[in-house]
């Protein structure tokens, strides 16, 4: 059990010289050959990827599966039924794992069973340049930041294939990746993990850098397919309708994004055109080093390409608003939480009942409640105290002040008139509700 | 008229100040668990203050940062904490120049910090006697390095060239860091974005006129707040308040990101100030975050006459147009131009205007003279700098 038998599976397409670069990172693995096997699965490649696999030198046994072109989820699920390990790890072809990273996996799987464990997937940046550059890396770092946060409610958006493990017996379980969809397909498969309850890991340890060969048309063409599968997405799983991009990402409040909106549905012949015109300003407004607006034009155009792609699926503007829920729908078990027995018991409280939504008070004062959340995994002790330390404080230090909690010296009446602001986040956004 | 320094812990306040003979005012600084979460200002009759109104003006001048910080305490939790653990050592870098006696004060603080096996380098740059090397040789923790080339930003390339670790905390040779210093610098270091961080600056004395006037026009405090400031958000081409050179830390990645500290810049160069703000400005411009952690406390000694002051004010204002010229002409930063309107419209001028007026709490008319004309001089002094520093590389 010490060493459990590992498949790390990679798709690959037409990719030979990167694919021997993943390989030859998985040469220098810490964790024992013999327990390790790698299978590339070829999808419809055409270049001398399978020559180069046969002939490569490798300590573990080395497979390639090929397949005519299918798409990475099908090249997953292909390679995970060959696959003979109690344990798969997937990686991209494009990753270059760091030498613990089989280990990592192997330890965090350990730490917590039966679990998916996301590893980390910095980028490693070719030909971008300048503001995309930073933006891009930006994107990512911010990412796997969020992931690192102690406390972080995972959501099963967080799933990110290029760099994951689960066991053999989950993978076939769950199903494995719905082969079609074109984009997005970890995190529709993230959508089923997490129904079924499993718990999601994030392991910084188990770091695999990506060569990131995204560029600005590129993003943008990505992001057009990312509308189409997150309707496709949405379809499937009605429930997360409302956790999805397309829910929440409404036109902006400027001219120009609700513009774009309306173009995206009613005019796409126009509107290609003008976000043609509009990305060729893109590099004006970096010379003129105008980073925000840069910035807004970026995020604007991102917008626009994502609701091209959803208008393929929903053509109308009317069709989307009836696939859109009109407010939270499923009611999920609530708990009620009294922080005066004291924090520690609250998190025992929750880790006990494990509940998607939960009203929190503070003896007989009501202080808020957090709705449920489609698509996050259920609440857990580690949860409350980011919560509480932020978008509760204001409630929470009102409530222990009026506890007597908080007393002279200090001036409670200046504490209350500062908890009386309006708050400094977003609750909306975290589905908390102030009682 | 000077005001006596305090420092006081909400935990321990006294049942009454006395024995403060000589000083009719007094700085408080304020800390909870250890760290500063506030300050007031208090005048003192027969050298002390009763009880009652030392608790009154303590407690009242607590924010809403101290309740932040009140709760996380009572929580448990911190805002920067992530699951990879923080750095656990760091070197600490004093770049100095001909200040034994300052520099005394620093060791000596510096001698403080709890021993987590951090690297204490003292660089010497380009110094006129060997006062310097004589005093470091009484600390054998120290480690002495020489840097020949005159300029502040030459040192601290050098400091980071040299260090041992892969965090390196910079302090003034003037400035004396309190013993949690580098470990509250350090456990910003969690967040992989982030790539520097500073602390919080007050006057180690305020004995004289001219200290008094730099706390209160140009304090090096930046408040009792943790910030992150993120390139996302926050403009780089207006750093004054992410903090100073004085009190940071950079992550050595930061060469390899952004690139070395400018040598056209800082002290020892015609531009005499600027070098931390223009690397601040950088590292937002390329993405990354800097956080301003005033639980990383340092005391420095301001400037004690009125001359220095005046040369200190202008150093200010040469530096911050520098770095604007620099960003102008390196990174076609054409922003700087609305900043530096901006400066003027909304801060300098109207400063000016007060001054005239004589209205009360306004800044002496000379200090802001010597800023504005540091400011005329600054691009004069950039392009200088790069001059000599490039008949430098050809001799």
């Amino acid at each position: 059990m010490n060493a459990p038998a590992v498949s790390v599976i990679v798709p690959t397409r037409n990719r030979a010289s990167a694919l021997r670069r993943s390989l030859d990172a998985l040469r220098a693995q810490t964790y024992p050959p013999e327990r390790t096997e790698v299978v590339v699965v070829a999808d419809g490649c055409t270049d001398e990827t399978l020559e180069m696999v046969r002939r490569y030198p490798a300590p573990f046994s080395l497979r390639c599966i090929t397949q005519p072109h299918g798409g990475a989820g099908a090249a997953r699920n292909r390679g995970a039924s060959a696959a003979g390990g109690t344990l798969l790890v997937f990686l991209d072809d494009d990753v270059e794992a760091a030498p613990g990273l089989v280990a990592a996996h192997v330890a965090a799987q350990q730490r917590r069973p039966g679990g998916v464990v996301i590893g980390r997937l910095p980028p490693l940046l070719g030909a971008q340049r300048g503001f995309f550059r930073i933006a891009l890396r930006r994107w990512w770092e911010a990412k796997f930041d969020a992931l690192a946060m102690p406390g972080h409610r995972f959501h099963a958006f967080d799933l990110l294939s290029g760099n994951f493990s689960l066991g053999a017996d989950l993978f076939a379980r769950c199903g494995g990746f719905d082969p079609s969809l074109r984009c997005h397909e970890d995190y529709e498969l993230g959508v089923r993990l997490m129904q079924s309850g499993v718990p999601f890991l994030y392991a910084p340890d188990a770091l695999g850098s990506h060569h990131e060969g995204t560029d600005l048309r590129r993003a943008l063409r990505r992001k057009c397919e990312e509308g189409q599968a997150d309707v496709q997405i949405g379809r499937r799983h009605p429930d997360l309708r409302r956790a999805l991009p397309l829910a929440r990402l409404r036109p902006g409040r400027s001219a120009r994004s609700r513009l774009f909106f309306r173009l995206a549905f009613v005019r796409p012949a126009a509107g290609d055109a003008a976000a043609g015109a509009a990305a060729r300003t893109l590099d004006l407004l970096e010379r003129l080093r105008l980073r925000f607006r840069w910035r807004r034009l970026l995020d604007d155009l991102l917008s626009y390409w994502y609701w091209r792609g959803v208008a393929q699926e929903l053509p109308t503007a009317a069709e989307l608003a009836r696939f859109l829920p009109a407010a939270s729908s499923t009611p999920a078990p609530e708990i009620e939480v009294d922080l005066r027995a004291g924090i520690v018991h609250a998190q025992r409280q929750l880790d006990e009942a494990r509940p998607g939504a939960v009203r929190l008070r503070l003896g007989p004062q009501p202080l808020a409640r957090i709705l449920p959340q489609p698509g996050a995994e259920p609440l857990r002790g580690e949860h409350l105290l980011p919560l509480l330390g932020t978008h509760l404080a204001r409630p929470l230090l009102r409530a222990l002040a009026q506890d007597g909690a908080i007393a002279p010296p200090f001036n409670v009446e200046q504490l209350l008139a500062f908890c009386a602001l309006p708050p400094r986040y977003d609750l909306g956004d975290h589905g908390i509700v102030l009682d | 008229m000077p005001t006596a320094v305090l420092d006081l812990d909400l935990d321990h306040i006294p049942a009454e100040l006395t024995g403060i003979h000589g000083y009719p005012r007094a700085l408080i600084m304020t800390r909870f668990h250890g760290c500063p979460v506030g300050q007031v200002a208090v005048s003192l009759r027969d050298g002390g203050l009763a009880g009652d109104a030392l608790r009154r003006a303590v407690f009242d001048a607590l924010d809403w940062s101290f309740w932040e910080r009140w709760l996380h305490a009572y929580l448990g939790w911190s805002p920067g904490d992530r699951i990879t653990p923080s750095p656990v050592t760091a070197t600490v870098a004093v770049c100095t120049r001909d200040r034994p006696e300052d520099l005394r004060r620093c060791l000596e603080a510096l001698m403080r910090l709890p021993d987590d096996g951090q690297e204490v380098l003292v660089i010497d740059n380009a110094p006129a006697t060997e006062a310097t090397l004589r005093l470091v040789s009484e600390y054998p923790r120290a480690r002495y390095v020489l840097e020949p080339r005159p300029g502040l930003n030459v040192a601290r390339n050098r400091a980071l060239r040299e260090a041992r670790h892969e965090i390196v905390a910079f302090t003034d040779d003037d400035a004396g860091p309190d013993p949690g210093w580098l470990r509250a610098l350090l456990r910003n270091f969690q967040d992989d974005l982030v790539l520097a961080a500073t602390g919080l600056t007050m006057p180690l004395e305020l004995e004289t006129e001219a200290q008094e006037a730099f706390e209160r026009h140009t304090p090096f405090g930046r408040g009792f707040r943790r910030t992150v400031f993120d390139g996302l958000v926050h403009d780089p081409l207006s750093v004054g308040r992410v903090g100073a050179g004085a009190n940071m830390a950079l992550h050595r990645l930061t060469l390899d990101l952004v690139g070395p500290f400018d040598e056209a810049l800082d002290g020892g160069t015609p531009t005499r100030t600027g070098g931390d703000h223009e690397m601040f400005s950088r590292i937002l411009a390329a993405g990354y975050r800097i956080v301003y952690d005033p639980a990383a406390l340092s005391w420095h000694r301001h400037r004690r006459t009125r001359e220095e002051l005046r040369r200190t004010l202008f150093g200010y204002g040469t530096g911050v147009y520098a770095m604007w010229t620099r960003s102008l002409l390196q990174a076609g930063e054409w922003g700087v131009l609305k900043r530096a309107a901006g400066w003027f419209v909304q801060d300098q001028l109207p400063a000016v205007v007060r001054a005239l007026l004589r209205r009360p709490g306004s800044t002496p008319l000379d200090l802001l003279l010597a800023e504005l004309r540091g400011c005329l001089t600054g691009p004069g002094a950039y392009l200088a700098s790069r001059r000599r520093l490039r008949g430098r590389a050809e001799t």
